[in-house]
């Protein structure tokens, strides 16, 4: 799995020299809309309680996955 | 006990954000996000359904949780950004500790008529039964008439907690080093079981003309487990696994351990054209140690096979076992794109996990970001699926007895004498007893019993865990964000999230787990003061301010922290904002033991008084000027106590089924009472503030303590609960002037109960205040103050009209209330962007309370003013 994985970033690493975005052509990527995270405030919050819930949530590597979670 | 806190990821994304620093636009997009001054403060409330018991209704109080959470980021020289993350928990209700067979009835609580049918009345697992089971191992139920019917149904086994506290500290300091963006963090977490230590960093630089960030980050947690076990499970739950780890500690064991947590992660972020973006991350984590949770047990139906079709069947309890290791390999994709109209965009995340207990996951979540003008509105659904652990179980059976008479090879069975248990004599077929040599003994003289053999572990599975959230589930959950942009730098936020888990969801061919499904819905709200957007529009707006008002607010900036129901005077429209919070303890002795016993309550005695107590209070204050003398304040709080407790000496015995919760320490917290004040300045005499608040009761009257050793724990002290209960008047009257340098003033403050009665049945009592202070400027940004308080609060009047255990003073109406005085001492603050800051100790100079109470030892005020 891990290898699979590799072997996709190195792909899209790899697709990084194919497209060409100027300077000037970026002001649709700088809205707030697309942000890494459009929600930041809400996020940590979201993610502590799917965490306490799930065994899998920490795949959103925002936690240790681990503790047995108080809920 | 909550999660390993530690979040590498929040810091990744602000270092890919700022390594995807777009030269020559407006830095509004992701950079924006972490290279500003930010203050956010939000509340948020989980709250979940009721568990299905199946064939009984529970009653208990479903979980329900308050998170209160402080956040922000300062920039230092344009190179250097520290986070800052201050949160506390606090959650209480029903928790599931295991699930056993229907047949076993394992929620028997005490039973009552309810209007609903049969009901549970507080929850008391009761994991230790005996019933019949069919030669398959199917739980079976006795039909009158000697016939059985099966019953294959697994239910969970509910218990509720008393409220509980967790708070989590979290800082990282993010810099340039080079081409690099670098971070390091640390965070804390503590709660009454459990203390979590972590230290994170990450470093990412942009490529390819800032079309391409890599990252990449670590992280290592600590820690500490120190549970102490429900006192009221130890008579059923098999420990011995555990036993190295376990001490004998205040009634009860407890459970020492640590874990630790390392976590390796890498990413990408890459532009993929105009339009859109990838990120794609991929983690690995291992955490060692104790992995389990102390509070869950595993059911197991120890059911010897025999020649007869039906089986007897022993329902016992065992603490889980966890293997001690578990490496998790995780991988994240993230697709952004722009949407064609009004700056929307889609969001489209997968996460995939697998681990080494073969819990694998897959989740998918879609989010819409659609501004509306000012507005933003942000739905998402998300759907989530995994694999169950290969060590999960509903309930274990196990072909073998609980306890049964040990055998020698001959299979004879052993016997030993009473007070020799070393001693083997040897029980023949036909019924002799034989000694180690063959021959016949009298066994009426020997006093000999048979000698008991425990189960045999090695042939249950060497793990086992009945969490239903490492089981197989899938679940569905969705909302949505609302959020409103002001052109000052101000956002309102809120949002809301519907989840539903379902056992028939799961992936792969896991154990039926159904009966463990359950919803919840979480609410959001948050308010963020973004300092660098608000700079830009100040220097519009604020321009044509009279200065004159710049100069009366000087009155209000030099305040004690402690003072409230003051305000500048702003521009019609104008939004203001505050933070006031107060710390106060109190401690030392009620006086002489013996005395407190028996006076301190009634006629029958106190059996404990309170050692200490904290209480801390939590206030925002958002702030309207509607007319030119006249100002709205809006005063959410939220509450949150700790009391400790300790046995008298020579205290009376226990009342008949007195719930005792023992000399140890209890918390509880939740949302208080909501005041909504209005301010009258008049114009014509400046110096003088009028205002009249209402206080709403959004706090609770109604916390109670868990249910414990088969009695309800009862209604919390008065002081531990989080609100009055009434509708209540707050009148103030402040004077203040300045002579020369020197401040001053004074407030006479009034708390009056509009009602006689709250929902538990009494009222708190009525309070007067005076206060008078004096403040001088000590350099030109910095002015200390002293200002002498005395308080006058009436007794509670009514009492409790629900059970409360009636353990001590506390429980008393006659011992509250009295007559404080306090001298405080203050440091006030002028900060940059229209910000104040004011500190202040109260010390106690004088108490005359009412009855017996503890001592107050003092109280912090700090009081936060934010001029938007």
């Amino acid at each position: 799995m891990v290898w699979r994985s590799v072997l996709m970033v190195t792909l899209l690493a790899a697709l990084a020299g194919c497209t060409h975005v100027q300077p000037w052509e970026r002001g649709t990527l700088a809205r707030p809309a697309m942000a890494l995270d459009p929600t930041p405030l809400q996020t940590p919050l979201r993610d502590h309680v799917y965490q306490s819930r799930e065994a899998g949530a920490a795949a959103r590597l925002s936690g240790g996955g681990a503790g047995c979670g108080c809920y | 006990m909550a999660e390993h806190p530690l979040s590498p990821r929040a810091a990744l994304h602000a270092l890919q954000a700022a390594a995807l620093l777009l030269p020559g636009l407006v830095p509004s997009a992701a950079v924006a996000q972490s290279e500003e001054d930010r203050l956010a403060l939000q509340y948020s409330r989980v709250e979940e359904g009721r568990r299905s018991l199946q064939t009984v209704r529970s009653d208990l109080e479903p979980l329900h949780a308050d998170t209160l959470r402080l956040s922000g980021s300062h920039n230092f020289n344009d190179t250097h950004t520290l986070r800052f993350a201050v949160s506390q928990d606090t959650w209480s209700g029903a928790t599931p500790v295991s699930s056993a067979p229907l047949a076993a009835d394992p929620n028997r609580g005490i039973l009552r008529d309810g209007s609903g049918g049969l009901v549970v009345s507080g929850a008391s697992p009761y994991l230790n039964a005996t019933f019949p089971v069919a030669a398959d191992g199917t739980p079976l139920r006795q039909l009158s008439g000697g016939t059985y019917e099966a019953d294959p149904r697994t239910v969970l086994v509910m218990s509720s907690a008393s409220p509980e506290i967790r708070k989590q500290v979290d800082l990282s300091l993010g810099t340039e080093v080079g081409a690099y963006d670098a971070s390091v963090g640390l965070t804390v977490s503590t709660e009454r079981d459990y203390l979590a230590r972590g230290l994170s960093a990450s470093i990412a630089r942009d490529l390819n003309q800032q079309l391409t960030t890599l990252s990449f980050g670590i992280s290592y947690s600590e820690g500490r487990i120190d549970a102490l076990l429900d006192p009221d499970a130890l008579p059923y739950l098999d420990r011995s696994v555990w036993q190295s780890q376990l001490t004998r500690a205040k009634g009860s064991e407890r459970l020492s351990a640590t874990r630790h947590d390392a976590r390796i992660e890498l990413g990408l972020t890459q532009v993929i054209d105009a339009q859109s973006y990838v990120e794609v991350a991929l983690g690995h984590s291992r955490a060692s140690g104790y992995l389990g949770n102390p509070y869950k047990a595993v059911s197991v139906l120890f059911a010897p096979t025999n020649d007869a079709g039906v089986r007897r069947g022993e329902l016992q309890a065992l603490m889980e076992v966890r293997p001690d290791e578990q490496k998790q390999d995780q991988l994240n994709l993230h697709y952004a794109r722009a949407l064609p109209f009004n700056d929307g965009a889609l969001h489209a995340s997968y996460a995939y996990s697998s681990d080494s207990w073969d819990i694998r996951s897959h989740s998918f979540e879609l989010q819409w970001v659609q501004p509306l003008g000012r507005w933003t509105f942000t739905p998402h659904i998300r759907w989530y699926r995994q694999q169950q652990a290969e060590f999960y179980v509903g309930y274990l059976t196990t072909a073998q007895a609980w306890r049964s008479i040990a055998t020698d090879e001959l299979g004879r069975q052993i016997w030993t004498p009473v007070n020799q248990p070393d001693q083997h004599y040897y029980r023949s077929v036909a019924g002799d007893f034989l000694d180690a040599q063959g021959r016949v003994v009298d066994a009426s003289l020997l006093d000999l019993q048979p000698l008991q053999r425990g189960y045999d572990r090695a042939l249950l599975p060497t793990h086992y865990s009945s969490d239903h959230r490492i089981a197989s589930f899938g679940s569905v959950n969705g909302g949505f964000t609302l959020s409103r942009r002001f052109t000052n730098g101000l956002l309102f936020e809120a949002g809301i999230d519907f989840y539903r888990r379902r056992g028939g969801w799961g992936l792969g061919d896991g154990e039926n787990n159904d009966f463990a499904d359950f919803r919840f819905t979480q609410f959001n709200l948050g308010l963020q003061f973004d300092f660098g957007a608000h700079a830009q529009t100040a220097l519009h707006q604020h321009a044509g301010i009279d200065h004159a008002q710049h100069t009366a607010s000087a009155h209000s900036s030099a305040l004690p922290a402690g003072v409230r129901f003051v305000h500048d005077r702003h521009e019609v429209g104008a939004l203001s904002f505050g933070y006031q919070a107060q710390f106060t303890r109190q401690g030392g002795s009620l006086g002489e033991d013996a005395t407190v016993a028996a006076e301190g309550c009634d006629a029958e005695g106190c059996r404990y008084a309170p050692r200490m107590m904290t209480m801390q209070m939590h206030m925002l204050m958002v702030n309207y000027q509607v007319r030119e003398d006249l100002n709205l304040m809006l005063m959410p709080q939220y509450m949150s106590m700790d009391m400790g407790l300790r046995e008298l000496a020579n205290s009376p015995p226990p009342r008949p089924g007195e719930h005792v919760h023992g000399a140890g320490t209890h918390q509880s917290g939740s949302i208080g009472d909501t005041v909504i004040a209005a301010i009258w300045q008049p114009l014509a005499l400046s110096k003088l503030q009028v205002s009249l608040g209402l206080s709403a009761p959004t706090g609770k009257t109604d916390l109670e303590y868990r249910r414990q050793n088969q009695s309800d724990g009862g209604l919390m002290h008065f002081d531990m609960q989080t609100g009055s209960g009434t509708w209540d008047l707050l009148p103030t009257l402040t004077w203040q002037d300045a002579f020369g340098a020197w401040n001053y003033g004074a407030q006479l403050s009034a708390v009056a109960r509009l009602q006689k009665r709250n929902s538990s049945g009494y009222s708190l009592g009525d309070q007067w205040q005076l206060s008078t202070w004096l403040s001088h400027p000590l350099t030109s940004w910095l002015a200390g103050s002293a200002r002498l308080t005395h308080t006058w609060r009436d007794e509670i009047s009514g009492d409790f009209d629900k059970y409360n255990a009636r353990m001590g003073p506390m429980d008393f109406p006659f011992n509250q209330g009295g007559r404080y005085t306090d001298l405080g001492l203050g440091l006030s603050i002028a900060l940059p962007a229209n910000q104040h800051l004011a500190l202040e100790w109260e010390e106690p100079v004088q108490d005359e309370p009412n009855g017996f109470q503890l001592e107050r030892e003092g109280q912090w005020n700090l009081q936060w003013h934010l001029r938007w």
